[in-house]
């Protein structure tokens, strides 16, 4: 017991006691060995990691890596190559000002100042004329009848 | 000849990781069962402690005082658990110091009744506040004094002092109640 103990009665007797007991436990047979085998993976791998930084290993995992990214790369173009490509959807140029006034930044400014143009209706031909009935002659209006013959 | 130094090195960390496991052990198996009461837990918590200390091992050589500084440890992860497990029942108290607790020379009688009387006091313990409980059980290992109780707990030593009287008149109380009571 620690020997900064204060005042002794039955019941701090019996604290020192059981603390004494707790104190003097012995620990399992084997303890140390178990211990020292459970840490021996987490040990084993700071170790042994890196695994081996020769030149060998070292070309070999380059030549894997370089194998590797082919193979993905190659993977990859003929995905795209299959899939029609869409029309690219950027930034439309903007357009150039005329007659001195600004676009205001417009990226694209519908042409409504002029007009859009109609297409010329085509020319159609002059018809051959059909067979006119004569038309009745006019009456004369002012037109005098024969003068009557005096023997 | 960098490999050379690494391996030299690891070969250094790996003894003294493992005179440390041979050294102390038994010291945080004690420690781990005055808490958990239990000896699979208490076994448990030591093989934790180490794995936190495997993490250090290339520092160890630093350590000034690796008796505290482990004790540190065992003693955080027996908190952690406790606070995960549930309390146990007294009964399991009394079963497991009967099995463990060195009683030499006593009749089995004797045993499972000096195995209730240290389970009932430990009971008493349980019910001191956190701060006096910690150090009183500390207090009951031989091998640490107020002031390695200190670094322990990160406390002061005048604390370690205080906080002991406290938690002995208050279990002394307890147990003198309950024996009135009888």
């Amino acid at each position: 017991m620690n020997p900064e103990v204060f005042s002794s009665s039955p019941d701090l007797d019996a604290l020192d006691a059981t603390l004494r007991s707790m104190a003097a436990l012995r620990p399992p047979a084997g303890l140390e060995a178990r211990l020292l085998a459970s840490l021996q993976p987490e040990r084993g791998q700071v170790i042994e990691f890196p695994h081996a930084q020769t030149a060998r290993g070292n070309g070999l995992r380059a030549m894997a890596a370089a194998i590797l990214v082919s193979v993905v790369l190659g993977g990859g173009w003929g995905i795209v190559s299959r899939v029609p490509q869409a029309a690219p959807v950027g930034r439309a140029a903007p357009l150039p000002t005329q007659g001195g006034f600004s676009n205001a930044g417009a990226i694209r400014a519908p042409q409504t100042l002029v007009g859009p143009e109609a297409p010329a209706k085509p020319v159609d031909k002059p018809a051959v004329p059909a067979a006119v009935p004569a038309k009745p002659a006019e009456k004369a209006l002012h037109k005098l009848p024969p003068a009557p013959s005096t023997r | 000849m960098a490999n050379t130094l690494n391996e030299r090195a690891a070969t250094q960390a790996d003894e003294a990781l493992t005179a440390l496991v041979t050294e102390y052990s038994g010291t945080l198996y004690r420690v781990a069962f005055s808490v958990l009461r239990n000896q699979s837990d208490a076994e448990d918590a030591v093989q934790e402690a180490f794995v936190r200390v495997l993490k250090h091992r290339d520092s160890l050589h630093e350590i000034r005082d690796a008796r505290v500084w482990l004790i540190r440890i065992v003693w955080n992860v027996v908190l952690d658990r406790k606070r995960r497990a549930k309390t146990r029942p007294e009964t399991d108290d009394v079963s497991e110091l009967a099995r463990v607790l060195p009683m030499g020379g006593l009749s089995a009688e004797e045993r499972a009744q000096a195995a209730q009387h240290h389970a009932h006091v430990l009971a008493c313990v349980e019910q001191l506040p956190q701060k006096e409980r910690e150090v009183l059980l500390l207090a009951g290992f031989e091998e640490l004094n107020s002031v390695e109780i200190a670094q322990a707990l990160g406390i002061t030593e005048s604390s370690v002092r205080s906080r002991l009287f406290r938690a002995r008149n208050q279990v002394a109380e307890l147990l003198r109640h309950q024996r009135s009571q009888r």
